[in-house]
């Protein structure tokens, strides 16, 4: 069953993302809502080693060309960032959800949203003719739970 | 998106502007200085000559306008290849006396009288007005017969130079009278020279930041640390 990490403290700059323990690499955006009602999105947009870019279920699709790197958190450093896993085959019944190696329970909500912006192509020659060709995205980080209490109250948490 | 149409529109007028008068230039730069043989006839304007000298050559055909000459005098009438007895249909404007030139640029310091022989062997007989400086020099270049290719180019001076003005004097010799400095080639050509300079400007900038990126035109690694063996983000 496919694994998904997010480590991070909140700042895109320390987020390092592992599927089934390997630290991925160029990124584009994480998107995951699971929730109690049947929703189950997990999508990740990377580039791949081809330089495509690519759009895959996390935990339904193989990641093609996708690119990895060394673990860039040393285990002193872990210390001090939340993990949060989601071990899951794609359904709702069979998913796991890990804070800090901790399995959660009573969620009823996850949405994750981590993107890192685009860049502004520059004011070349083209974007003369035919003006800007991307629309400038601005970074998302969004990490959430909703755990429903003893008592029946919905209490939602960030998660970083 | 109103200044890139400004910018643009100025870009292509300027190159337009630009490639006009070069056209007209290019009849000079093919070797003869005023343009080659006056074969057209009295209406015509030069033409690019044939032989690449601007002394001599087809000339036979060339009737010398009855007015302007004294009567049964034989002044040659070739002149300059392409200098009309009475018109002057060389770059700049037209001089249709002399005191057009002289009311503009006051008396010549100094006039001479000199002929100068075609390869037809026939001399021709040219009252040259000097005023000094730059334009001297090129008058004297153009009465040579032919100029060096680089004085069409935008780095020679010569280039926002007109041509040199003359005028059909009734003995039949001709009043020569130097160029003078034109300043709409000039501003013509800092257009045009400044567009393709912020082009290329634009270009490099453009080139300097997507170095900075992936080929995927996204943001590089600016989370990553290069100085350590794995990033401490995944994200790009």
């Amino acid at each position: 069953m496919p694994e998904l990490s997010i480590e991070g403290n909140g700042r895109l700059e320390r987020t390092a993302i592992y599927y089934n323990g390997q630290q991925l690499d160029k990124v584009r955006e994480i998107f995951i809502h699971i929730s109690e009602d049947g929703d189950f999105d997990a999508l990740i947009m990377y580039v791949g080693s081809d330089g495509q870019q690519y759009t895959k279920n996390l935990f339904t699709d193989y990641l093609d060309s996708v690119q990895t790197e060394p673990p860039g958190f040393t285990s002193e450093e872990a210390t001090s960032l939340q993990m949060l896993t989601v071990d899951s085959d794609g359904t709702l019944e069979s998913t796991l959800l890990l804070r800090n190696n901790e399995e959660q329970e009573g969620v009823v909500r996850l949405y994750v949203h981590i993107k890192a912006p685009s860049v502004e192509e520059g004011n070349g020659l083209r974007s003369w003719f035919g003006g800007s060709k991307n629309i400038p995205e601005r970074a998302e980080f969004a990490a959430e739970i909703t755990y429903r209490e003893i008592d029946g109250s919905l209490t939602t948490e960030g998660v970083f | 998106m109103m200044k890139r149409f400004l910018v643009l529109s100025t870009l292509v007028l300027a190159l337009l502007a630009w490639v006009i008068p070069t056209d007209a230039l290019a009849q000079r730069r093919g070797g003869g200085s005023f343009g080659g043989s006056r074969g057209g006839g009295y209406g015509r304007s030069f033409r690019s000559p044939s032989s690449g000298r601007s002394f001599g050559g087809s000339r036979t055909r060339q009737a010398p306008p009855p007015s302007r000459n004294a009567p049964g005098s034989n002044a040659p009438t070739g002149r300059f290849g392409n200098a009309p007895t009475s018109r002057n249909a060389f770059g700049g404007s037209r001089m249709n006396r002399p005191a057009d030139y002289t009311g503009r640029y006051g008396a010549p310091r100094a006039t001479e009288r000199q002929s100068f022989r075609g390869q037809s062997g026939t001399s021709t007989n040219y009252v040259v007005n000097r005023y000094g400086g730059m334009g001297d020099g090129f008058m004297m270049g153009y009465m040579m017969g032919s100029i060096p290719w680089y004085w069409s180019m935008p780095f020679h001076p010569a280039f926002y130079f007109s041509r040199p003005y003359t005028h059909a004097n009734p003995d039949g010799s001709v009043g020569v009278y130097p160029p003078t400095f034109q300043w709409g080639t000039l501003i013509i050509t800092l257009l045009v020279v400044g567009g393709i300079a912020f082009i290329l400007f634009t270009w490099l900038r453009n080139r300097r930041r997507r170095m900075a990126y992936t080929t995927s035109g996204t943001m590089a690694a600016s989370y990553d640390d290069d100085e350590r063996p794995g990033a401490q983000s995944s994200f790009m």
